[in-house]
């Protein structure tokens, strides 16, 4: 590939925030008609290079070529003009408005500069999705569509202003496998139109199978621009945190004698769940997979008292567990919901606040709080879990992915806990605090608790669990365990198409 | 049936309701000159309803509205009875009162970033203030002053038996219709109300948009205060005073939510004439007044409940439909 045949040239692009030199002489290029993939762990500078290209920040030093000229881009409206979009991980649209009011928020076609000119929007709009075969109702409001065709909508609003590469930011985050497909099927669609596209990701299965070539950034330089061929999880992983990750070889860790013994027989709900049975042991992880809406989720708040279940029984070592979630946690059993955010943790309150809001009751005997106590114990956690942060007072916010997800699991270490519950660990964290997490609720599990973990990411399920369980419809369709299970195996099994003969 | 239709046709059926019982039970309700009067008065209240559910809509709360149509009354019966300035051009000067109140609001939420809540409570004293400064003195005690300019007394008059007013508040009811449903203007309100950063990443000049709604309701307050004027004849202290919070209540009894970006005003012009015809009914009935404010209070209650639980199924109904979706795809 010569220098001429490029779309995008960023050229010895160099970026530094007082006392850090976040971009460090990188080049970066895209050409037409390619996905190219983007890598690096939290802090490389993936999100600073991507700001540059988009005018959120300005270079040091470098420039930008779109199309073999040189271009300023100094703001989003530069970018736009340059044919360059982005959709963020958290989507920009208004829910309450429809899909073809999104599409145009902000470029809408009128009638005398003042009122809205429908049919044409709509027609224009009816262009770009048949061109494309997308599958979405353009009448209906963003609010009740999936995020799958939220992204859609993203897509399209791009498409309107004839983008020439789309930016996307950790699309897969909020999809599951089936949706994951159709965006991979609507990103090759994209480019087989000539639209190139920008694609980050933690998620290297992704990039194998979608990216013609991809560019690793580690602490702000780039370690290797790889072609299809040349992408290799262990080569890329190298690169990325500059060492070999240690693979350990799948091994079904045993129950442990004397471990606590969570049962579940017949939980139903109305809605789904439809007699669900299982038995998680102490000292073992039990992944629990299966599409969305299969019931993982709502089987781990029937156990955590958020939700009512019709029928059913739910014991921990012989003794039934309360249906309320504050008497459950009485009973040592603890929930990491699905969305650190908003769930987790109260953002606006630092580490050491957050780990002791859900432990009073433990850490205090009477209503009164010395924050001493706090401190200390948040110190102690900060160096359990190694969590990156410059100290216990800072606010969760400030922390990337990984080291809030932290937090959220040493909010739970601090009971005496029989059960842990973990709803999607990883998502959006990088490599190497996926590995650390692994390993905390390892170690969880190691001390003879039960630890069940929800995933969509089924490598992640094989490389945890000690046993699968595989849901469909709110039904156990399988359970299994972890021997030389591939992928592919529990794919099948989640789409409830074929049941694996034996293990 | 898309939810906010099915939201209005419940409050409008509603509305049947008590306007049947109350023709079945009172004689002197259904008459044309009771409800000719209903419509007089809710074209006053009406037109808060129609300002404030710009602002709400736009994600915002003004509870300055009832101080506006206040202000707005003292100074044009001042200029009515003071001076020989031509009846329009003392109306125009009204009506800029209320565009200069809703750039004031507007400055304080935009330009200094107090919270909407705090700024017009502030404001609804100010201009209240304001009212009190301007009001008819002899030998420093106050007095009320009755207008007596049969040229402005006219506005308050009928036209094929029907007031002016509440043909008015008609076509601006539909002229708000058209704006937010038919306009560029009309969806950026909705794109600020739902989702500000949004709205911005997408080009859209929040700034702009939520000073135009707070002076859409800085007008729509100044004109109820003519009227109210006209129809009354004189501008006390406390004319529209808690008038702001009936407004605020119709527009949410009308499936306005109260959290932005949602609703029309043909949902104002249900609720505002549900807040009238309960009071007129239970006025009809021979209860104490008292009671009324006891049934504005229930009303919303029961309003807010039947929004929640509806909410609350429609949500369910959703996650249901996404399953099945996604169902059909595997």
């Amino acid at each position: 590939m010569n220098e001429e045949k490029k779309l995008l040239y960023m050229k010895h692009i160099r970026k530094a925030f007082p006392g850090v030199l976040v971009l460090d002489d990188v080049d970066f290029s895209v050409g037409y008609g390619e996905v190219h993939g983007l890598m690096g762990e939290n802090g490389a500078g993936k999100s600073t290079l991507i700001k540059i290209l988009t005018g959120i920040y300005p270079s040091d030093e470098g420039t930008i070529e779109v199309d073999g000229k040189e271009v300023q881009i100094q703001n989003k409206y530069d970018a736009a003009s340059c044919g360059i979009s982005v959709i963020y991980q958290e989507l920009s649209l208004i829910p309450t408005l429809t899909v073809i009011e999104n599409i145009f928020l902000g470029q809408e076609l009128t009638k005398g500069k003042v009122f809205l000119d429908r049919k044409a929007m709509r027609k224009r709009a009816q262009e770009l999705v048949e061109k494309c075969h997308f599958d979405i109702d353009l009448d209906a409001a963003v609010e009740n569509l999936s995020v799958a065709k939220q992204q859609i909508v993203e897509i399209l609003k791009s498409l309107l202003f004839d983008a020439k590469i789309i930016i996307m930011d950790e699309p897969t985050a909020s999809l599951n496998i089936q949706e994951s497909e159709s965006l991979f099927e609507i990103i090759r669609r994209l480019k087989a139109q000539g639209t190139s596209i920008i694609y980050i990701s933690h998620r290297l299965e992704e990039i194998w199978n979608l990216a013609d070539r991809l560019t690793v950034l580690r602490d702000g330089k780039v370690r290797g621009v790889l072609s299809k061929e040349e992408i290799e999880p262990a080569k890329v992983v190298h690169m990325m945190i500059g060492k070999d990750l240690q693979e350990e070889d799948s091994v079904v860790h045993d129950p442990i004698a004397g471990g606590s013994v969570l049962k579940i027989e017949n939980l139903s709900t109305p809605e789904l769940l439809d007699k669900i049975t299982f038995e998680a042991r102490g000292g073992q992880i039990l992944g629990i997979g299966g599409l969305v809406g299969s019931g993982r989720t709502e089987t781990l708040e029937c156990i955590y008292g958020l939700r009512r279940y019709t029928e059913g029984k739910i014991t921990i070592d012989g003794e039934t567990v309360a249906d309320k979630a504050g008497r459950v946690r009485k009973q040592g059993i603890g929930l990491v919901p699905e969305d650190r955010r908003v769930q987790g943790l109260v953002q606006g309150l630092s580490v050491a606040d957050n780990i002791a809001l859900t432990n009073y009751d433990v850490m205090f005997r009477t209503s009164y709080i010395t924050p001493r106590k706090i401190v200390e114990t948040a110190d102690k956690c900060i160096r359990q879990l190694r969590i990156k942060t410059p100290d216990g007072m800072t606010k969760c916010m400030n922390l990337s992915g990984g080291n809030q997800q932290k937090v959220v699991l040493a909010k739970w270490l601090e009971r005496d806990l029989k059960v842990l519950l973990v709803d999607e660990p990883t998502v959006g964290i990088d490599v190497g605090s996926k590995a650390e997490i692994y390993g905390i609720l390892r170690s969880i599990a190691d001390q003879g608790k039960v630890v069940i973990v929800v995933s969509s990411d089924v490598e992640e399920l094989l490389k945890i669990s000690d046993r699968i369980l595989i849901l469909v419809n709110g039904k156990v369709y399988d359970d299994i365990p972890n021997r030389g299970l591939t992928a592919d195996d529990l794919l099948l099994a989640a789409s409830g198409m074929s049941k694996k003969e034996e293990v | 049936m898309k939810q906010s239709t099915l939201r209005k046709l419940v409050s409008a059926v509603l509305l049947l309701i008590f306007v049947a019982i109350f023709s079945v039970m009172s004689d002197s309700f259904m008459t044309w000159r009771n409800v000719n009067s209903i419509l007089r008065e809710v074209s006053v209240v009406g037109l808060l309803s129609l300002g404030v559910s710009f602002v709400i809509i736009g994600g915002g709360i003004d509870l300055s509205t009832g101080a506006v149509l206040g202000l707005s009354a003292m100074i044009t019966s001042k200029f009515v009875t003071e001076t020989w300035i031509p009846i329009w051009v003392i109306v125009l000067i009204a009506l800029l009162v209320g565009v200069l109140a809703g750039l004031i609001n507007g400055l304080l939420v935009i330009k200094l970033g107090l919270s909407e809540l705090i700024a017009t409570f502030a404001t609804m004293y100010v201009f209240r203030g304001f009212v009190y400064i301007l009001a008819y003195r002899e030998r420093g005690r106050l007095i009320t002053k009755t207008v007596t300019d049969a040229q402005f007394l006219s506005i308050g008059g009928k036209i094929g038996g029907i007031y002016y007013m509440s043909i008015i508040w008609l076509l601006l009811i539909a002229a708000g219709y058209i704006i937010l449903k038919k306009t560029r203007f009309g969806t950026y309100i909705y794109a600020i109300g739902t989702n500000r950063k949004s709205a911005q990443l997408s080009g859209i000049n929040y700034e702009k948009i939520k000073a135009a709604t707070f002076v859409i309701s800085g007008v729509c307050s100044a004109l109820a205060g003519v009227f109210l004027l006209a129809w009354q004849g004189s501008a006390g202290l406390n004319s529209g005073s808690g008038m702001e919070f009936q407004a605020i209540a119709a527009v949410a009894v009308g499936g306005i939510v109260l959290s932005g970006g949602r609703g029309d005003t043909i949902g104002v012009c249900i609720g505002s004439l549900f807040m009238i015809v309960i009071v007129n009914g239970i006025y009809k009935f021979g209860l104490p007044t008292e009671v009324q404010t006891i049934v504005y209070g229930a009303v919303i209650i029961i309003m807010s409940i039947f929004d929640a639980v509806y909410m609350n199924m429609s949500r369910k109904k959703l996650i249901v439909n996404k399953k099945a979706g996604a169902g059909q795809e595997g």
